[in-house]
C-alpha cells in the first residue's frame, strides 16, 4: 500500500510503502469503521421503532413525523 | 504622470533617483529597494501612496512598514498587506492560497500533506475522490500530526440512501476524523466519485483543540447515495503541521483522485 507524501514547504512529493505496521493500521480502521456504520444504523432503526410505536394511533406524532420527512419504512 | 517629484525645499537622496535609474532602466535587475529610499506608487485616482516592499515567507517580522505596502510570499504563495504602520506593522494576508494540489496518478492508500505552512489562520481542504474498495459508500477520513490514538470525536448527521431522512449519531474515542463519502466500485460507473469540503479554523492555535467541520457527498441518482455533515475534534493542543487522508474501507484512493489544500489568512 501507498502513501504519497507532499512536503509542502518544498512541493516535493513522494511515494513510501506503508510499514507492516500501518498496514494492520489500516486493517483495524476498516473492522472499527465497519462496526461504527453497524452501530449507526443500529440506532437507527431502534429510533425508527420507537416512532413507529408512538405514531400507531397517534396522529399528532404521525403529523411531526410527516413534517421531518422520516420514512420509518427504511432499512438504513 | 510623473515617477516622483520634488517639492520646493524638499530633498531628494542621490541614491534613491539612481535606485530608480538603475531598476527601469534594468542595469541592476537585483537592485535591492530598501525602507528608506523604495518606490511608491500613488496613480489618478488612488487615495494613498502603495508599494510593494519585497518577498518573505509569511507577514514581516522586522523592519518598519507603512499602511499599503505589501510583501510577496513566494514560498507560499500568498500576498500579505501592511494595513497598519510600523514595526513591523500590522499585516494581514491577501486572499486564500492553494498551498498544494495533488492529483493521483495511480491508486494509493493516504494522501498525506506535511509541513504545512504555519503562516495563515485557517486551512481548507477539498477532495474529489472514488474509492477502490467494493463498496457503495466509502468515506474519507483524517489524521492529523500522524496521531493513531483514539483521539478523535465525531459527530455525523447524514442521509445515505435507505436510510430515513437526517439521521445523527456521535462516536467517542476514535483513530480518525471523518470529512466526506465518496463512491467505491459497487457503483460501476467510472466517474462516480465524491466530493466534500473540510475546514480547520486556527490551526496553529496551542490553547485549544482542534475541530473540523466537514460537508460533501456523492450523488448520481442511482446506485445509492451518502451526504453528510459532520463535525470532528482532535482533543489534541497542538498547532497542526501534518494532514493525513485515508479511507474507512482501509483500501485505495482510485487515481485521478485530486486533493487540493488551501490557506486562509
Amino acid at each position: 500500500m501507498i502513501d504519497v507524501v507532499v512536503d509542502c514547504s518544498t512541493g516535493q512529493v513522494t511515494q513510501r510503502t506503508l510499514s507492516p505496521a500501518e498496514v494492520a493500521d489500516r486493517q483495524q480502521i476498516a473492522t472499527q469503521e465497519a462496526a461504527t456504520a453497524s452501530a449507526g444504523q443500529a440506532k437507527r432503526q431502534a429510533a425508527r421503532q420507537k416512532l413507529l410505536a408512538k405514531a400507531a394511533g397517534a396522529p399528532e406524532w404521525q403529523a411531526i413525523i410527516d413534517l421531518l420527512g422520516i420514512d420509518l419504512n427504511a432499512t438504513g | 504622470m510623473a515617477l516622483y517629484s520634488v517639492n520646493q525645499g524638499g530633498v531628494q537622496l542621490a541614491g534613491d533617483v539612481q535606485q530608480y535609474f538603475n531598476l527601469l532602466t534594468g542595469v541592476m535587475s537585483d537592485q535591492q529597494v530598501t525602507v528608506s529610499n523604495r518606490i511608491r506608487a500613488q496613480m489618478t485616482g488612488a487615495t494613498a501612496a502603495s508599494g510593494y516592499v519585497g518577498g518573505h515567507s509569511g507577514p514581516p517580522v522586522s523592519g518598519t512598514f507603512a499602511a499599503g505596502d505589501y510583501v510577496a510570499d513566494g514560498t507560499n504563495g500568498a500576498l500579505w498587506m501592511c494595513t497598519g504602520a510600523g514595526t513591523p506593522g500590522t499585516w494581514q494576508g491577501v486572499g486564500q492560497s492553494l498551498i498544494s494540489s495533488q492529483t493521483l496518478g495511480a491508486a494509493a492508500s493516504s494522501v498525506t500533506f506535511s509541513s504545512i505552512p504555519q503562516v495563515f489562520r485557517h486551512l481548507m481542504l477539498t477532495v474529489t475522490a472514488r474509492s477502490a474498495a467494493a463498496t457503495t459508500n466509502d468515506n474519507v477520513l483524517y489524521r492529523l500530526n500522524a496521531d493513531t490514538g483514539a483521539n478523535y470525536y465525531r459527530g455525523d448527521w447524514s442521509v445515505v440512501s435507505g436510510a430515513s431522512g437526517t439521521v445523527g449519531f456521535n462516536v467517542s474515542n476514535a483513530t480518525s476524523g471523518i470529512m466526506t463519502p465518496i463512491y467505491g466500485t459497487t457503483v460501476a460507473d467510472s466517474r462516480a466519485s465524491g466530493s466534500g469540503v473540510i475546514f480547520l479554523p486556527d490551526y496553529t492555535n496551542t490553547t485549544y483543540v482542534k475541530t473540523t467541520i466537514a460537508m460533501g457527498g456523492d450523488i448520481i441518482g442511482t446506485g445509492g447515495y451518502a451526504q453528510a455533515y459532520r463535525v470532528s475534534g482532535w482533543f489534541v493542543a497542538n498547532a497542526v503541521t501534518t494532514i493525513q487522508l485515508l479511507l474507512s474501507s482501509g483500501g485505495n484512493f482510485n487515481n485521478p483522485s485530486t486533493f487540493n489544500l488551501y490557506g486562509i489568512p
